[in-house]
């Protein structure tokens, strides 16, 4: 996404009756009120989501972001408009997943693997290492969707990866 | 009885052939082969490397889905996943530093330590089942058909998996007998069969095919018969390649041991999918009446 940073410095700035909790912001420290989501933390520490917002719920890919939490090795990868900020969250937003996304007419491609490998030749390389489904900010169980395909289980794959749009369709259609 | 079992991607798309007569033939002798409800590819190769933990994520994570069967058996028919399983397996119990570093990895599933046994369907016929029973069972023996046994590598090799001793090997001696059908052994009979090869160098593959099919066939061998997909489709489908390269060699209908357990135990040519094996098999079978037995 790209924002526009309107606070001048680091906001030390409360809300009554409010718990605040610090969270970092490209490197940036803020200090947002707890419960709220990344995206609203985000607006409520001044910036203004002119792309890479989508539909706020839950559903379009748009607001991916990447992030980490203190004393945490892991990176954890999530909806902004669905994941509530944590104390010392660092956040990046992602403003596009590169991802492959191939073009084809399913009913003439049928359901034969063979058919899938032309099209994302990339899923015979899966080592099953899982890193698919960590990433997927919507949860989707992509490693087992893959395996699906791979057993040309396509009932399967389809209803395992129903909620995918792969990250891409506030892009075409919202531009943003 | 119920057994898990896991039928590996080739299985379930190009070797249908071998997947579903060996479901029916194991129905057809009261055993319910249950696919698991979640695998993934078993990475079909067992990498060699010391330091590729990542390869064996893949058959790793195929066992924990076996535990979180509560189950402690699984039933592989394919040469190549067995070999992979078994291997895999053997390392995450013996090696406590792999094992170690490979469940830190795999932090969302369950911890894993080889606890699950690895079975090949050749073995689970004679152990849990016995030549006895299914001889019992045979409604069409297959009298008259000599068949050659071709193990390949996987079965066999390395010796920490191998599904009996290859000096002493009777597992598709004894299946072949029990079948009413006549054994051919032959020397080529654990050979390679050439793997990959066949992609990245075919005319060392087709060499490698001739010199099995013409070894089988100097020993009076009428088909051959195999557990693995890759060995397969090198002796099967790439047989055309080397019955062009040499004049000498004749047609040897290629099958797997569940296509003729299934049509020897009755249940017909419609469980074993011959359309997708290839040089002959429905006229061999045709030929000797087992067809029309059923």
């Amino acid at each position: 996404m790209s924002t526009t940073d309107t606070t001048k410095g680091e906001s030390k700035e409360t809300t009554s009756g409010k718990e605040l909790v610090s969270i970092f912001v490209m490197g940036k420290k803020y200090e947002v009120p707890k419960n709220l989501t990344i995206m609203k933390a985000m607006e409520y520490a001044g910036y203004k989501y002119i792309r890479g917002c989508g539909c706020r719920g839950g559903i379009c890919g748009a607001c991916g972001t990447v992030y980490r939490k203190p004393g945490d090795y892991h990176i954890y990868v999530g909806l902004a408009c669905q994941t509530v900020v944590e104390d010392g969250m660092y956040l990046t937003q992602l403003p596009f997943f590169p991802a492959n996304r191939a073009t084809y007419n399913l009913e003439a491609i049928g359901s034969d693997p063979e058919e899938v490998y032309k099209k994302y030749p990339e899923l015979f390389r899966c080592v099953a290492c899982n890193a698919c489904t960590k990433v997927c900010p919507m949860d989707i169980s992509v490693m087992d969707y893959i395996s699906a395909i791979k057993q040309g289980d396509f009932e399967k794959a389809t209803e395992l990866s129903f909620d995918c749009i792969q990250c891409i369709f506030p892009f075409e259609n919202y531009g943003g | 009885m119920k057994i898990s079992y896991y039928p590996g991607c080739t299985l379930k798309t190009k070797a249908k052939n071998m997947d579903c007569p060996g479901v029916a033939a194991l129905n057809a002798l009261g055993v319910e082969l249950v696919e698991l409800p979640r695998w993934n590819c078993c990475g079909a190769v067992f990498s060699l490397a010391d330091d590729d933990l990542l390869h064996l994520l893949a058959p790793v994570r195929d066992l924990i889905r076996v535990v979180e069967q509560g189950d402690n058996k699984l039933v592989v028919a394919c040469s190549m996943c067995y070999n992979t399983l078994a291997r895999a397996n053997l390392l995450m119990r013996e090696n406590s530093e792999k094992r170690h570093t490979i469940n830190t990895f795999m932090e969302e599933e369950r911890d894993y330590n080889g606890e699950v046994e690895v079975v090949h369907l050749l073995s689970f016929l004679r152990d849990e089942i016995g030549w006895e029973k299914i001889k019992e069972s045979i409604k069409v023996p297959l009298r008259g058909l000599k068949i050659a046994p071709y193990y390949g590598c996987t079965l066999l090799r390395p010796q920490s998996v191998a599904i009996e001793p290859p000096e002493k090997r009777t597992l598709f001696k004894d299946l072949i007998e029990t079948m009413g059908a006549t054994v051919v052994d032959f020397p080529a009979s654990t050979d390679c069969c050439s793997s990959y090869q066949i992609l990245s160098n075919p005319d060392i593959g087709i060499e490698t095919v001739s010199k099995i099919l013409e070894s089988a066939e100097s020993w009076g061998a009428e088909a051959i018969v195999t557990s693995c997909p890759l060995c397969e489709y090198n002796l099967g489908k790439r047989q055309e390649d080397a019955l062009r390269k040499h004049d000498k060699l004749k047609e040897l209908p290629t099958f797997y041991f569940t296509q003729l357990l299934a049509l020897a135990l009755g249940l017909g040519a419609e469980v074993c999918n011959f359309e997708l094996n290839h040089n002959g098999v429905v006229r061999l079978m045709e030929s000797k009446k087992f067809l029309t037995a059923a």
